[in-house]
Formats: structure tokens, C-alpha cells, sequence
């Protein structure tokens, strides 16, 4: 556990961010046809015979729970992915800014590189550009 | 024009918002099928009726398909410009910037989470930047004369 946490925890109230806002994509998603769905479902119910409504009715928590424990599921599957894409962000921002930071306190270390897999190869390449020494 | 460029946004068109788009539709589209069969089999069940959209539009299975993408690109819309933009954002003004030497510095959303870094870049852009060419001194003598306006006429 803790080697997941050493390994893809980076900054946590940053990704604890990210994998909110995600989340709560993830819930709009989900709800807005759901409860279209339910809605219909409340129109039919109501257009039925008063003896089928009750059984209508009756069985509507049963199929509720089936999509929540689904949903559930889908919710927590959410959060790992939201862990993992914010692990893969924020890490190489981290890199940059520490590199970024030394280079401008006067202490250049050499070439900003990143890990295989990072998706920010352009901030690098442009980074690495902007900390040329200019023309004289 | 404007829905256009609403629908080709760079933040759209990013690696990680396609991500995200595929992953909440594809969530999308399990649950509601799962409700979706629940809800219809409770109907059959109670006898009233088979089928749960019922009408010329609400029964294509195309409206149902319709729903499940619309909230799905909603909610992209909505996690991308938190997700994306920012990241996206220090990507284009780094790597614009070379051709735009008069670029502005750049600026923080309020709540965006790289506050350091970008106050670092812009420092960075500061002391990167090209030096300003020295102006020429004015050349003494007399100022060349500024040219008169044409005169109107009546017409």
C-alpha cells in the first residue's frame, strides 16, 4: 500500500482535486440519462392501471439497486483512473517546475527530461527552447 | 462559426478529454443499458406493456443513443476545461512562444493549480526574453514637417 502511495501519490491535494472534478463529470454523466430513463419509466407507471402501478412501483428499488451497485463500481473505477491521470500530469509539471526553479536561481542542470509515458513533451520541448541562452 | 469553434476547441480535440469522453460514455452506456433492461423487464412483468419509450421520436433506440452522448460530451466539456485547460494552456504558451515575441505573460485562471510554476515561467520569459533593440538617438536639425491634411472641398 505503501509503495502504491510512494509511487503514484505526487501531490495530493492536487490529484485529490483532479479526481473530484472527474468524479463529478463521471456523476453527470451517468445521472442525466438515468434519470431520464426513470423519468419515462414514472410516465409509463403513471399512464397504467391503478392494480399495475403498485407492482410498477414495487419493483423499482430492486432495479435502482442493480444501477447503483453498478454505477458504484464504475465510480471507484473513476477514482483509480482519475489517481493515475493526475499521477501522469502532475509529475511532470513537478519536474518542470524544479528544473524551471534551478534554472532561474542560476544553477542549470542539465537537459529536462521526463518519464516515458508523459504526455507533456511539448512543455518540455518549448521549456527547454525558452531557458536557450538569447543572442547577442 | 462559433459552434464550430466550440466543437473543435483545442481542449476537445486534446489526447486526454478524448479519454475521458470514451470512458464516460462507455460508463454511461452500461449503467443506462442496465436500468434500461431492468425498468422493461419490470414492465413485462407487471403487464403493462413491453416496451418503455413509446412514440415516434422517444422509441428509436437513436434518441436513447442521442441522450447517452449528449451527457457524456456535457460532462467532457465540463472535466476537460478543469482538467485540461491549464495543463493545456502552459503547453501552447510555451510552445507559441518563440514566434510571438510580444506574447503577454502568462496568466492565471483563479483556482488553477500551477500558481508557482507559471509565476517561474513567466520569470524565466522575463530573463529569456530578447533584449529590446536601443533606440536610435533623433537626429538633430530641423524636424522633418508633418504633411497637411487634404483640404475638403465643396462639392
Amino acid at each position: 500500500m505503501s509503495l502504491l502511495r510512494r509511487r503514484y501519490i505526487t501531490d495530493l491535494r492536487y490529484q485529490l482535486r483532479f479526481t473530484a472534478a472527474l468524479v463529478r463529470g463521471f456523476a453527470i454523466a451517468l445521472l442525466v440519462p438515468a434519470c431520464t430513463l426513470i423519468a419515462v419509466f414514472f410516465l409509463r407507471a403513471r399512464s397504467a392501471e391503478p392494480s399495475r402501478q403498485f407492482a410498477l412501483l414495487a419493483g423499482l428499488p430492486r432495479v435502482i439497486g442493480a444501477f447503483a451497485a453498478v454505477g458504484i463500481s464504475f465510480a471507484f473505477a473513476t477514482v483509480v483512473l482519475g489517481i493515475y491521470l493526475s499521477h501522469k500530469s502532475i509529475g511532470p509539471l513537478k519536474r518542470i517546475e524544479a528544473w524551471a526553479a534551478r534554472h532561474l536561481l542560476g544553477n542549470p542542470s542539465g537537459k529536462l527530461t521526463l518519464r516515458p509515458g508523459d504526455d507533456l513533451d511539448g512543455v518540455a520541448t518549448g521549456l527547454a527552447r525558452l531557458a536557450e541562452p538569447k543572442p547577442k | 462559426m462559433k459552434i464550430a469553434k466550440i466543437f473543435f476547441h483545442p481542449i476537445l480535440l486534446h489526447r486526454r478529454t478524448r479519454l475521458i469522453f470514451i470512458w464516460y460514455v462507455t460508463s454511461s452506456l452500461v449503467t443506462s443499458a442496465i436500468l434500461w433492461w431492468g425498468l422493461q423487464n419490470l414492465l413485462t412483468d407487471a403487464g403493462a406493456g413491453s416496451v418503455l419509450f413509446t412514440g415516434k421520436v422517444f422509441s428509436r433506440p437513436l434518441f436513447r443513443a442521442l441522450v447517452v452522448l449528449a451527457s457524456g460530451l456535457f460532462a467532457t466539456v465540463i472535466t476537460a476545461g478543469a482538467l485540461v485547460g491549464p495543463v493545456h494552456r502552459i503547453e501552447e504558451w510555451l510552445t507559441g512562444k518563440n514566434r510571438l515575441l510580444s506574447s503577454r505573460s502568462l496568466r492565471v485562471r483563479p483556482g488553477d493549480p500551477f500558481e508557482t510554476l507559471i509565476r517561474i515561467l513567466n520569470e524565466l520569459r522575463i530573463r529569456g526574453s530578447a533584449p529590446e533593440k536601443k533606440k536610435k538617438p533623433r537626429a538633430r536639425g530641423r524636424r522633418p514637417k508633418a504633411s497637411k491634411a487634404p483640404k475638403l472641398r465643396a462639392i
